[in-house]
């Protein structure tokens, strides 16, 4: 499981607080060279002022060897930051300014008591870095025209201090902002997921009897995706329910005859007087079962067309075979009624599923053996035109009336007084079948047999 | 006792119609509304056994058309609609019984008797007529205390005739209602029923009314 709000928490602050870090180092990178070039400025000014202040004085000085003179500051004792270390006669930090002088001859001739007696560098122009009992000291070494050397020192800590500040005042605000940034972040991740949870308790609150679209007028756009998805599936779901709904209600209902057929031939068996009668009636009921069979097994089939075959199981097929397949196996259907089986079969391809294609060529041909009288004929031929392929069933039997060639593919119609024992669902079955498949069926009256020509046309290629 | 059977399927309406012929009914078999309106109106039928899901017409219009125009002729409707609402609305528009699909032949048969009886105002389920006791469920008659061996013909005229209480009926409406109109009947069928009964039970159990046909006779009569 993830967290939006973690992850926004993580992300967000992490990222804000590297920022600070990056603000806090540029402020004391930069604080530091600031200070370094003010320092540095500072400290080449007080050599020069220390220069032009006591270089004539030394060169009076300069016939008397002795030792050097040493300049007091104050050492007085104080903690703390800012005013706390300045006082009316020094500052604390005195001791971290130094300086000497020295005669051309290398003999020390004047320095600070913050100063040690050897020289802080060497005795040549310009700046050094310099460690002086175990502190760095940043240094400027000056050359009178007399050739003494004035050399003027400062603790480098001082100029850290200074940039270590700057960089705490730029990160301190930045740190206290930061609880507020995870709390402003926190309640606003709570306000922005309301939604979604809004919409997983109306997704919650859904199931098979109440299929409503969600409701998205009070949710922000960005959900509205989900939403119009969540919908989309609903209705779908809705859908197909009501057909298995549908298709539930109408198989129970159309299987209450047949059944009631089989009851009745089963009692009129037990019941009958005479033997003559009790086999009549078992025969009958011998029908009415296979009757019933029949129409489960189409029930099944229209079943598993409805619910849709993949079409990642069309393939290429030749019609032709699949024709005549399914017609050897009707052979003994058309001889019990002694009718002539002619088959026409061009090579054709057909692109489609195995199963239903062979159901729908089963249907159509069985359908023309039944309603058609005895001695008829049936004929089925195949041709390929192209893009498409056509497969043709003429008989010689009634045909159907022009107003009623609409109404026979719907789920359950029989044509009254055809005689024969269909289920009604045959072409429910072809229809469904093409729809899936994209194809066309279309009902006329057989030219050479005079009986009904049912034409279907389907697609060669995918 | 003549029945007209509307079921349009096949199997079912045969099952039926076998049924009811060996309850010794004359049947008359249609299978879509419009031909059962045709036959109800043609009058001469004691009780229509009829599907709603019928084609050309449904069985509730074929109801509401018989009772508007005051036929009163008992109707069972036999369907698959069965739910409450469906039986409820096919008792309202004026049919007597309303059994729902699948259902058991001897429930059938015994609904038929009794609105039968009815039909004639008749509560008790046997006939009687002196010595003569006629059980239509069992189809047995006893005469005088002994089971008589009755054909179903012989049955069907004795208890059509039992029925009329003495009154004569004619040749013609007696074939009507112990044939349906697809069985082949001999000319002098209904005086050869006559004769067989007359001579298992007693000469005297039909009379023959000059000029009109033939009822049931005083037994008590005959004895003398």
């Amino acid at each position: 499981m993830t967290s939006i709000r973690r992850r926004l928490l993580v992300v967000l602050l992490g990222v804000l607080s590297l920022l600070m870090l990056l603000a806090a180092g540029l402020s004391y990178r930069a604080g530091l060279q600031e200070a370094g070039e003010m320092f540095d400025a500072r400290l080449v000014q007080s050599s020069r002022v220390l220069l032009s202040l006591v270089d004539e004085p030394l060169s009076d000085l300069s016939a008397f060897p002795g030792d050097p003179i040493v300049l007091r500051g104050w050492h007085g004792r104080a903690d703390g930051v800012g005013e706390a270390l300045a006082f009316k006669d020094g500052h604390a930090y005195e001791n971290k300014l130094a300086f000497q002088i020295w005669a051309p001859d290398g003999r020390m001739l004047l320095r600070s008591d913050s100063a040690p007696t050897a020289p802080m560098a060497s005795l040549s122009p310009g700046y050094a870095d310099v460690d002086i009992d175990g502190a760095q000291w940043r240094t400027f070494t000056l050359r009178s025209p007399q050739g003494r050397w004035f050399q003027s020192a400062e603790r480098s800590d001082i100029r850290q201090e200074l940039a270590e500040d700057i960089a705490v005042g730029t990160l301190l605000p930045l740190l206290l902002a930061l609880p507020v940034m995870a709390l402003v972040i926190w309640l606003t991740v709570a306000w922005a997921t309301r939604s979604l949870r809004k919409v997983s308790t109306d997704i919650g609150e859904r199931d098979l009897d109440r299929m409503t679209p969600l409701d998205d007028t009070k949710l922000p756009e960005e959900v509205h995706g989900l939403v119009r998805a969540v919908n989309e599936l609903l209705q779908r779901l809705d859908l197909a329910l009501a057909r298995e709904r549908r298709f539930i209600a109408d198989a129970a209902h159309e299987l209450r005859t047949p059944i009631s057929a089989v009851k009745v031939h089963a009692d009129n068996a037990r019941l009958a007087t005479f033997d003559e009668e009790r086999q009549e009636s078992q025969r009958l009921l011998a029908r009415g079962v296979e009757r019933v069979e029949r129409l489960v097994s189409q029930l099944l089939s229209l079943s598993r067309t409805e619910r849709s075959i993949g079409k990642d199981a069309f393939r290429k097929l030749s019609l032709d075979a699949l024709v005549s397949n399914e017609v050897e196996e009707l052979r003994a259907l058309a001889a019990s009624k002694s009718q002539v089986m002619n088959l026409v079969l061009d090579t054709a391809d057909v692109f489609g599923d195995e199963f239903s294609l062979g159901l729908l060529v089963r249907n159509l041909v069985e359908n023309a053996i039944r309603y058609t009288p005895e001695h008829g004929v049936v004929v089925v031929s195949t041709e390929q035109t192209g893009e498409q392929c056509v497969l043709t069933v003429e008989d010689s039997g009634p045909g159907i009336p022009k107003d009623l060639q609409d109404r026979v593919f719907d789920r359950f119609y029989r044509v009254i007084g055809s005689g024969a024992e269909g289920s009604g669902l045959g072409l429910s079955i072809v229809q469904e079948t093409l729809d899936v498949h994209g194809g066309k069926i279309s009902l006329g009256t057989s030219q050479c047999l005079n009986g009904l020509k049912v034409t279907v046309k389907l697609h060669t290629n995918a | 006792m003549r029945i007209l059977l509307a079921e349009d399927d096949a199997s079912l309406g045969e099952g039926i119609r076998t049924a009811l012929r060996r309850a010794a009914y004359a049947v008359d078999w249609v299978q879509d509304g419009a031909s059962a309106l045709t036959a109800i109106g043609d009058g001469d039928i004691d009780l229509v056994v009829l599907d709603l899901g019928l084609p050309r017409m449904d069985g509730i219009d074929v109801i509401r058309k018989v009772r508007a125009a005051g036929g009163n002729v008992p109707i069972l409707v036999l369907s698959a609609r069965e739910r409450a609402s469906d039986r409820t609305l096919g008792l309202d528009v004026g049919a007597d019984d309303y059994l729902g699909k699948p259902f058991d032949t001897p429930e059938l048969l015994a609904r038929v008797r009794a609105l039968l009886r009815r039909s004639v105002g008749r509560a008790t389920p046997t006939l009687e007529a002196g010595a003569l006791s006629l059980d239509p469920a069992r189809l047995t008659a006893i005469w005088k205390g002994h089971t008589l061996d009755l054909t179903r013909r012989e049955f069907a005229l004795l208890r059509l005739l039992m029925e009329q209480q003495g009154r004569p009926l004619g040749r013609e409406t007696i074939q009507q209602h112990l044939y349906g109109w697809d069985e082949d009947v001999a000319s002098n069928a209904v005086d050869v029923h006559v004769h067989q009964l007359r001579r298992k039970l007693d000469p005297g159990i039909i009379r023959t009314v000059r000029g009109i046909g033939y009822a049931l006779g005083d037994p008590s009569d005959a004895a003398a």
